[in-house]
């Protein structure tokens, strides 16, 4: 018998605020953490409407001084969501026993971009020099791998090691792969998730150039209202708003979280992944549909036993519509009984970061027993299931979903259950 | 500038980029590996801050030569003054 995976801690930073707690009120007060920010100027940026994470920032006073010499955001925010979910499961405590065994802790950080930001720092910095030289902290700092690596150095984490690159699933990808590990015996915990921040002229006007990017036309109510770009499942929908953010989940097997007396926050009953195998970025309904199947499958779960769907829904015309069909097929009339929502319309996209975040919230309604709302949400005659639209609510929740899906046609499917606290 | 006022500047910079802690000396004749405990990523960045601080191309190989920080005031001190002739 395979041992169950829980999980023990979590932590998000978004740009609702700067820890768990923060972004969990500003969705249930169904706030918006997107604006027009002044330092995506017009004469670099194609777009100023996005969700930036206040603090955590390289070489500012915000930032994380144990990483202090890698200029990515992506590894400050890293680190400050380590600490947080460290201290969420109390396994800052117990990292000095004698019986600890910091050999059987993962950490597995995706992200789509890694340190993308660092590159464009140095390319800054190296045209003002006379030579072609570029900083030393630049080729450590840009690998996707540095996030896991510095978590590792820094909170003593010596088990397995993977960073997932996969695209806007490469979060929930992280939770999948460290699940394994837990479940193949290769670890007791796993530190897990995603981190992103990708706001360099060349990623920003390269999604804004492929229409992925929602846009403040005249006439738009996103035009006098930047908060309203991003507004998942509604009628008007004209694309995603990039955010950045980190997000991680402590997972333990049962008897390592028993052992230690560790809160059960929920039990990950079910994950899964797979390819489309189809289009460079245009997602594909069948396989999609079997991924979200088999998954549930494999969990041991009737659609009726699904009380809850954290969409993907990123706000463009294509894949919200897909997602909604999608659930229709697979769910039946289980889909139009349960609330779906997306968060996406409160934080925006936040790429590598996305899945992860959305699995911290999704631990976080299983405690609380609230779903968070999708924001901006306008009613779209094609798509009629119930989006939570502009208010968050309490539900009994003993089963939640979520699902995420990527450029490269990659995708995820992660179902947690309640827990003990 | 003078070498006085240049090393103070130097010496400011190295502390700042390798995070030496203030109750640690940095002299003249400070070595920066065996006394300081510079690692070679960091003797990197000071090189590279000081080119684009004070507008010189360093030789990659002239780095390995640079064992004290009297050996990175005399070389800078040397360029400046090359420029300014």
């Amino acid at each position: 018998m395979p041992e169950r995976v829980v999980v023990v801690g979590h932590s998000a930073i978004t740009c609702l605020g700067r820890d768990m707690d923060a972004t969990w009120q500003g969705l249930m007060e169904c706030r918006s953490g997107l604006k027009s920010h002044e330092k995506l100027s017009p004469d670099r940026y194609l777009r100023d409407v996005a969700g930036l994470v206040e603090g955590y920032d390289p070489g500012t006073p915000t930032e994380e001084a144990l990483v202090s010499r890698l200029e990515a955001k992506s590894i400050h925010m890293a680190i400050a969501a380590a600490r947080m979910a460290l201290a969420d499961a109390g396994l800052d405590r117990i990292q000095a026993s004698d019986d600890y065994d910091p050999h059987r802790v993962a950490v597995c950080v995706g992200s789509a971009f890694g340190g993308q930001d660092l590159l464009q720092l140095e390319l800054d910095r190296s045209s003002r020099r006379k030579t072609n030289s570029v900083g030393p902290y630049l080729v450590p700092g840009m690998i996707i791998n540095q996030a896991s690596g510095q978590i590792a150095q820094h909170f003593n984490a010596y088990g397995p090691s993977v960073s997932p690159a996969n695209a806007c699933a490469a979060g929930g990808h992280s939770v999948a792969m460290a699940a394994m590990h837990l479940v193949a015996g290769e670890a007791d915990f796993a530190i897990c998730g995603g981190t992103e921040s990708a706001f360099t002229p060349s990623i920003v006007n390269g999604f804004a150039t492929m229409k992925a990017l929602a846009n403040r036309k005249e006439g738009d109510r996103a035009h006098t209202d930047p908060s309203q770009a991003s507004r998942p499942f509604s009628a008007d929908r004209m694309g995603f708003v990039m955010s950045e953010g980190a997000a991680l989940l402590v997972l333990a097997t049962e008897s390592a979280a028993r052992k230690w007396g560790l809160p059960v926050q929920a039990e990950l009953i079910g994950w899964g992944t797979n390819s489309d195998g189809y289009h460079v970025t245009t997602p594909h309904h069948d396989r999609i549909a079997y991924l979200l199947k088999n998954t549930l499958s494999r969990a041991k779960l009737s659609p009726s036993q699904v009380d809850y769907y954290n969409a993907h829904g990123t706000s463009t015309v294509v894949l919200d519509r897909l997602e909604t069909e999608v659930l229709k097929e697979v769910l039946g009339q289980r889909a139009r009984e349960i609330p779906v929502s997306s968060i996406k319309g409160a934080i925006g996209h936040a790429l590598g970061a996305a899945s992860a975040i959305e699995a911290a919230v999704c631990v976080h309604s299983l405690m609380e027993q609230r779903v968070p709302p999708t924001i901006n949400h306008v009613p779209d005659p094609e798509l009629d299931l119930d989006f939570v639209p502009n208010h968050s609510r309490p539900a009994n929740l003993e089963v939640v979903v979520s699902a995420s899906f990527g450029f490269g046609g990659t995708n995820n499917v992660l179902i947690f259950k309640r827990g003990d606290q | 500038m003078n070498d006085q006022s240049l090393q103070a500047e130097l010496i400011d910079s190295v502390r700042a980029i390798a995070r030496i802690p203030s109750d640690i000396a940095i002299a003249s004749d400070s070595r920066l590996v065996e006394d300081l405990g510079i690692d070679s990523l960091d003797l990197v960045s000071i090189v590279l801050n000081t080119q684009e601080r004070y507008g010189i191309a360093i030789d990659e190989d002239e780095v390995a030569r640079m064992h004290s920080v009297a050996d990175l005031v005399t070389y800078v001190s040397r360029h400046l003054n090359a420029a300014a002739a």
